[in-house]
């Protein structure tokens, strides 16, 4: 399935999204989709960190700016929710961007990502490499958005 | 005839596809009994376009046998999410159910009912 995303056909205005080559983290146990998700942002100049469990992703955001987060629901130890309740509760983690990328997408899920940690962008597994970009340009559209809003 | 000593594994799966306007294609669900002797290694991929693909479950089994836990639920994505070389990357996805009945507890197997609420 070769991806239909071309970087020219966004909105010139959401470009710089892209071409700011943002620091992604992903927080994936599957191995396979970690890789897969690695190789689609980096082919659009994502500079990507991985961690299969939230010991290591916790780690490498104390070593590093991360831009947003893609952060699967079901990893072992620690599941998605608890991971994303330490970002939002940690000042210097609080606003940082997180998509949830899970095959548990149901209504209360996004019910909980959305009322209890403000978590807005839910893509449920299977997904397309074009819904998965066009995904993470919305959070990044979005919550530039709400960076502008909080400067006002 | 039960063998007393054997762990018997029972994997629930639900294979799914992506479409082109969002949303998936359920394309199997099963279930099917194993013990800790004869689980397999991978579970078959049914996309037509994907060739040798498959989920790797026998690791996830694998592991729940090594921890201290009864049941798992997660997902896997087709192995052929990364290609060989010149081949169409399957986006096609599993969400499964592991239990496992560990000797001692066959009499009374509704412990092990997964908690399909968590995470």
């Amino acid at each position: 399935m070769a991806s239909q995303f071309n970087l020219a056909l966004i909105p010139e205005r959401a470009q710089k999204y892209f071409e700011a080559n943002p620091k992604v983290l992903v927080i994936e146990d599957d191995k396979i989709m970690g890789q897969m998700v690695t190789e689609i942002l980096d082919d659009v100049g994502f500079e990507v960190k991985t961690a299969t469990n939230g010991k290591v992703a916790l780690e490498l955001l104390k070593q590093h700016r991360i831009d947003f987060i893609v952060l699967d629901i079901l990893l072992p130890e620690m599941d998605g929710f608890e991971i994303a309740t330490i970002l939002r509760e940690n000042p210097e983690t609080h606003d940082i961007p997180i998509m949830i990328v899970s095959a548990w997408a149901d209504g209360n899920n996004r019910q909980r990502a959305r009322e209890t940690l403000d978590i807005h962008h839910f893509l449920p597994k299977p997904f397309t490499e074009d819904e998965l970009l066009f995904g993470i340009l919305t959070l990044l559209v979005d919550s530039s958005r709400k960076g502008n809003q909080a400067q006002v | 005839m039960i063998n007393q000593k054997q762990i018997y594994i029972t994997i629930e799966w639900q294979e799914q596809g992506p479409m082109e306007n969002s949303g998936h294609r359920l394309w199997r669900e099963d279930r099917k009994v194993y013990t800790h002797l004869n689980y397999p290694d991978r579970l078959e991929c049914h996309n037509p376009e994907c060739e040798d693909g498959g989920f790797e479950i026998g690791d996830r089994v694998a592991a729940l046998l090594d921890s201290n836990k009864l049941s798992e639920q997660n997902s896997l994505i087709c192995i052929n999410a990364m290609p060989k070389e010149g081949r169409k990357r399957c986006m096609h996805t599993i969400i499964y159910s592991i239990s496992c009945v560990l000797p001692f507890q066959r009499e009374r197997p509704q412990s092990l009912t997964p908690n399909k609420n968590s995470g």
